[in-house]
């Protein structure tokens, strides 16, 4: 029995003493809770994944960190403008758009970066009904219709790929692209860095099992999925960095790509790991065997200031606004959320919300400060609107609701010709277990309510993501709190996604009526019209709107804060803070 | 009664009751101890703010305010009537069933045991968490799914336990005479098999009481638990998480949010083992006289 | 004898699993698929841009029940178990990872367990009522009361953030780069084994640094519970009358503890360390969420979080020849501990 004691402790002290493995200095090491869904750049949804195409790929233009409205040439030579000749007007009302194509930049391959492979990347990304929300769009302004398989399902598979093959040409050394109407957005789309615009190799592609780029082979890869997919584990680009490994729900590490067209980064190795836990995180942190860690909750950032060797950046802000939308017409059939549907102490009726005294009695009754001061503790913004704050054309001095009990009641008395504060109502509002902020907003707004008059009862209770996700598809929420996450820096995108009656909101939530009246052709403008001064009258237009029809709370814009070991220098916010430049960072 | 006496007298048996006495005692007067105001549903924890930051405890609060501004010393006092009831509720109907199904099944034994063994073990390959997390997203969330899954998901560990027990008894001197003698099947079982064979039961059953408290924090940390905010003493450690290491320069920052819930369960669960082991102690001599 | 009774054994597993999978697979009826919907669209952010209508067509979330069973079952007998939209891997890849992981971990907890739970359980049954008992008394209740992530997290605090000595995760990056590279033979896909076989014993070594506190801490409440069950059942034996006899033989004490008090108190212990094992690998994923070790734990949760059936379905199965095996284990050693155990 002695000896069985004595193996163990000796294996135990060895176990201490090798295994000490020293950090190189020029490795970057980042935690995460973002498990990487695929590597496939067009069939890439979530943000947090955006990181690594970003990295590894690059798109035409790329947008100025510091201010980003203003764009700069990255795989073009030129960012096209009516000033220097490369957009052009054409005589059917569309616009012609060319991007000479840079010389002499190499893929991690080591072959040549050509206009056929631009060409290429643009095809396929139409072609297979690319997921992320910039190429969706792109989808509906070169083709004219919401995807290629509405296109295909209306007149043809051969039709819809001649369609496709005239929306984006190669003359020469440049791409051309014919878009049916002018759409403005369009070079911010180009500008993303390569996060979803991500320029692939044609041949290299091909070679993998991706589609060739022939007619003849397009159809097997409609509607691919991540499943399908022969780019969901590689990853081929012109990038700073390349894919050196991935261990899927571990880590996956980039190595420095030596050749890159505008100079080799400075950090050889970058590793990307997955931590749950962000008590766990911070101890990583804390011992330096992790380099940086993203703060969810502000709660979190007295648990990690102060810490030796530790620096926190805080209140970045971000491309994240969540606001409180109300459901004009809720689903009646088998809904428990709305009771009886009637006004009256057991239930609200289908269509409560549309009446506009009862949206703006909600409106201020929403406590926003205490919201942003206590469950936030001061680490996040009050939106202005729609428009999110940092966004061309966002009006700081659009009308805003706050927390006022008085006009709460008044417009209360005035809901529903009276019924409403007579009566009372009683509706079921759910929220997606485990997200903090929805059940904070929500029990705030519960409070507030109940607080002036006792017969209004909101009860509130907890989902599993799946089944919020099935009642919110099935419309029978009172409330979803839903937000936006814009990819593209223009006031366009957030607009048509809250106000278009093409845009989901409006129609989720029910006031697509209202959308078709006053503010579809609002938002068709702004889309199509390049003059500024007019971009700018449009989209205030459109806030003041959203304050007077107030189809939504807007509670909140997300902030960020981050720590880092104090050693990482060069780091620039991108539109999404926790997704990292590893090209800036240096020692 | 006799037990009792012995139970007192023994000292680790009077610790464990006096224990959970003590909790019977704030479950039952939990109203008066933290009225709950005019709140609702009293089993909400009572609020105070909505800061993310946990406040230390005042006077209004004795024992501070978790993050979310949830009132500690309101969660431990009503915590014990949900403690209770999940414990109690789910080791007596799962260790009911599991005892007849295993008990009976493994005494029978023949093709009948194949089968109910199979099923058995068909329950046990059911992984817990995926049929509770599954549950929940069919039946709802809440307290009576949590104490339904424990039901289910808890009954065949008795199952197992007395069958392997009653498998050694069938074959002892005394189960074969009784036969000899014409006992009814029913009889044996009933006056000498169980009776032999129940005491890892027991032991099984005490140490259940407090453990059920715990699985059901395990399935707070999943997202399957009772609804947020609701005195649940597991909830409520889960609520914790993210404050057990406290700030950079004061690790115990936050003691309070842990420490409480804490004290709540190791002191029901330690009761509830004590007693447990002492009544097996005291009922051994008793029984074994048969 | 014996082989008949392994062999009939084991030919109930396909019986189980058909019925296993069956009943899973019901569940879906009550599910909408919308529901399943979720593991497609991570996050609600996501949601706002996503046609979902689009998506139920294009994953086939809306075709009859039988068919999508008959489906997978097809898939399973040529050997396919599918693709996990949760995991973005086939399957039978994303358990080849994961399950080794937490079948090392187990085995070490189990050898924690086994070795420790009968030494103090036996050391407290022979010291009954004496201070040494006590202080296990007290010690094991309080291993069963704290939830696993305060004992988790109390440990890393302790042994990584102050000492230093057991970092979170499965391996080092060092180690992990050896273990993905191509010279380096994944045979079973436990880090332990494979680096033994592999000769690097820097990678086994590193890899059990890395696991003992997760397997501790994991065993914890089973280990405490064991102690106890150990002692209640020794001293329980230790009373019955063929000890009696064989203590009045004049067998010494130690002989009468060891040889035949012992055999028959493990009965139960046996038994409920044979239970354990699929308690555990739900516990699994608390530990394996506090110190970053992905194992079958974290995997379940996530498949059924993401109502991602061909996950789910494929742990079932897999946890399910487990039990299978265990439990015929637990059965078999019955046998060898106390024969007066008949099966019919």
């Amino acid at each position: 029995m002695r000896s069985w004691k004595n193996i163990v402790l000796i294996v135990l002290l060895l176990t201490l003493a090798f295994s000490a493995g020293v950090q190189a200095k020029d490795t970057f090491v980042k935690a995460s809770r973002n498990l990487v869904d695929t590597l496939d750049p067009q069939l890439m949804v979530a943000s947090a994944t955006m990181e690594l195409s970003f990295n590894v790929f690059n798109s035409l233009l790329i947008f100025d960190p510091e201010d980003r409205d203003t764009l700069h040439p990255s795989l073009s030579t030129q960012v096209p403008s009516y000033d220097n000749g490369l957009i052009v007007d054409t005589e059917d009302g569309g616009v012609r758009i060319e991007f000479p194509v840079r010389q002499g930049v190499l893929f991690h391959n080591g072959s040549e970066l050509r206009p056929e492979d631009i060409e290429y990347t643009i095809k396929r990304a139409l072609l297979i009904g690319g997921q992320p929300a910039s190429i969706r769009l792109l989808s509906s302004t070169l083709l004219d219709k919401g995807s290629f398989q509405v296109l295909v399902d209306e007149i043809g598979y051969d039709e819809a790929f001649e369609v496709l093959d005239q929306a984006v040409t190669v003359e020469g050394n440049s791409v051309i692209f014919h878009l049916p109407k002018p759409f403005v957005p369009f070079l911010g789309i180009m500008a993303d860095g390569g996060a979803s615009l991500a320029i692939l190799n044609k041949e290299w592609c091909s070679e993998v099992g991706a589609w060739p780029g022939t007619k003849e082979t397009g159809q097997e890869f409609m509607g691919l999925t991540i499943e399908e997919t022969a780019l969901h584990d590689k990853m081929m680009g012109t990038g700073p960095f390349k894919l050196a490994s991935w261990e899927p729900g571990e880590r996956i590490v980039l190595e420095r790509f030596d050749e890159y067209w505008e100079g080799p980064a400075t950090m050889s190795r970058v590793i990307r790991r997955i931590v749950e836990d962000t008590s766990t995180a911070i101890m990583l942190l804390q011992r330096g065997d992790v380099d940086w860690i993203d703060l969810d909750s502000p709660a979190d950032l007295p648990r990690v200031e102060g810490s030796p060797g530790v620096k926190t950046i805080t209140d970045i802000p971000t491309a994240w606004l969540m606001k409180m939308n109300f459901v004009f017409d809720i689903t009646e059939e088998g809904n428990r959320n709305i009771g009886d549907g009637q006004i009256g102490p057991n239930g609200i009726p289908g269509d409560f919300f549309s009446d506009i005294n009862v949206r703006k009695a909600f409106q201020y009754s929403f406590g926003y400060d205490v919201f942003i001061n206590d469950v936030f503790l001061g680490s996040a913004l009050k939106p202005y609107g729609p428009v999110l704050i940092g966004f061309p054309t966002a009006n700081p001095d659009n009308p805003q609701y706050y927390y006022d009990p008085e006009k709460a009641e008044e417009h209360f008395k005035k809901a529903w010709n009276g019924e409403v504060w007579e009566k009372g109502f009683k509706m079921r509002i759910p929220y997606s277990a485990g997200s903090l902020q929805r059940q904070r907003a929500l029990e705030i707004l519960k409070d507030n309510i109940e607080a002036l008059n006792p017969k209004f009862e909101i009860e509130l209770f907890s989902l599993p993501w799946a089944s919020y996700l099935a009642e919110i598809t099935a419309k029978k929420l009172p409330i979803s709190l839903l937000g936006m996450l814009p990819q593209v820096f223009d006031p366009y995108l957030p607009l048509f996604q809250h106000m278009h009656s093409s845009g989901s909101y409006a129609r989720d939530c029910g006031y697509d009526d209202m959308a078709r009246e006053k503010y579809d052709v609002l938002i068709d403008e702004l889309g199509t019209n390049y003059d500024e001064e007019r971009r700018m009258e449009l989209s205030h237009q459109l806030q003041l709107y959203a304050y007077e029809d107030a189809h939504s709370i807007f509670h909140f814009q997300n902030v960020a804060n981050i720590a880092i070991r104090d050693w990482v220098q060069g780091y620039i916010p991108l539109p999404q803070p926790f997704n990292v430049d590893f090209y800036q960072i240096y020692h | 009664m006799v037990v009792l006496k012995k139970i007192i007298k023994n000292p680790m048996g009077f610790i464990g009751l006096t224990l959970v006495l003590f909790w019977v005692i704030i479950a039952i007067f939990a109203p008066l101890l933290a009225p709950p105001g005019d709140v609702r549903d009293p089993y909400m924890i009572k609020r105070a703010g909505y800061s993310s930051l946990p406040q230390p405890p005042s006077s209004e609060a004795p024992m501070g305010l978790s993050g979310g501004g949830y009132d500690i010393y309101y969660g431990i006092i009503w915590g014990s009537r949900t403690a209770f009831r999940i414990g109690l509720i789910v080791v007596l109907i799962s260790g009911l069933i599991g005892t007849l199904v295993g008990g009976v099944s493994a005494y029978i034994g023949g093709l009948m045991d194949e089968i109910v063994m199979r099923i058995v073990d068909l329950f046990m390959s059911f992984p817990f968490l995926i049929g509770v997390i599954i549950m929940t997203v069919v039946l709802g969330k809440g307290l009576n799914i949590v104490i339904l899954a424990l039901i289910i998901f808890g009954w065949r560990g008795y199952a197992r336990v007395i069958r392997s027990e009653v498998l050694s008894v069938k074959e002892r001197d005394y189960v074969t005479a009784a036969k000899a003698l014409g006992l009814s099947r029913r009889r044996i079982l009933i006056k000498h098999v169980f009776p032999n064979s129940i005491f890892p039961i027991f032991v099984l059953a005490s140490l259940n009481i407090g453990r059920m408290v715990l699985l059901a924090s395990s399935l707070s940390f999943i997202g399957v638990g009772s609804e947020p905010g609701f005195a649940d003493w597991g909830q409520m450690i889960n609520f914790a998480r993210p404050w057990l290491t406290g700030v950079v320069g004061d690790p115990f920052a936050f003691w309070f949010t842990y420490l409480y819930p804490s004290l709540a369960i190791c002191s029901f669960i330690l009761g509830w083992t004590l007693l447990g082991d002492t009544l097996r102690d005291v009922l051994d001599p008793q029984l074994k006289g048969t | 004898m014996l082989k008949k009774f392994i062999i009939k054994r084991l030919l109930t597993l396909p019986l189980i699993l058909f019925i296993l999978s069956g009943l899973i697979f019901s569940l879906v009826a009550f599910l909408s698929p919308y529901e399943r919907l979720a593991v497609f669209i991570p996050d609600p952010e996501v949601y706002a841009q996503a046609p979902v209508e689009e998506l139920v067509i294009l994953y086939g979330l809306d075709e009859a029940i039988h068919i999508q069973y008959l489906n997978w079952l097809k898939n399973v007998f040529l050997g396919d178990l599918g693709w996990s939209p949760s995991a973005r891997m086939p399957v039978s890849r994303a358990l080849s990872s994961r399950f080794p992981a937490t079948v090392e971990l187990m085995l070490l907890g189990q050898l924690v367990i086994f070795f420790g739970g009968i030494a103090i359980g036996t050391y407290t049954a022979k010291n009954h009522n004496k201070l040494g008992d006590h202080f296990f008394r007290f010690m094991t209740t309080l291993g069963i009361a704290f939830p696993g992530f305060v004992v988790g997290l109390l440990l890393l605090v302790i042994f990584y953030s102050w000492l230093g000595w057991f970092p979170p995760g499965r391996l080092s990056p060092w180690a992990m780069d050896v273990v993905g590279s191509l010279e380096f033979q994944r045979y079973t896909g436990m880090n332990t084994l494979d680096g033994i076989l592999n000769g690097r014993f820097d990678v086994f070594l590193n890899s059990l640094r890395h696991m003992i506190l997760p397997a501790f801490a994991y065993s914890l409440s089973t280990l405490a519970a064991t102690i106890r069950l150990m002692r209640s059942s020794l001293l329980e034996t230790l009373r019955k009358d063929y000890i009696y006899t064989a203590r009045s033989k004049g067998l010494s004490e130690k002989v009468v503890v060891n040889k035949h008090a012992r055999r028959n108190a493990l009965l139960p212990v046996i038994t409920f360390m044979g239970t354990s094992v699929p308690i555990m690998f739900g516990g699994a994923v608390i530990i394996e969420t506090v110190f970053g070790y992905p194992g079958m734990g974290l995997f379940i949760v996530q498949a059924a979080h993401g109502l991602d059936f061909p996950a789910i379905l494929g742990s079932a199965l897999l946890v399910g020849v487990v039990i299978v095996f265990v439990n015929l284990v637990v059965d078999l050693l019955y046998r060898i501990l106390d024969p007066t155990i008949r099966y019919d």
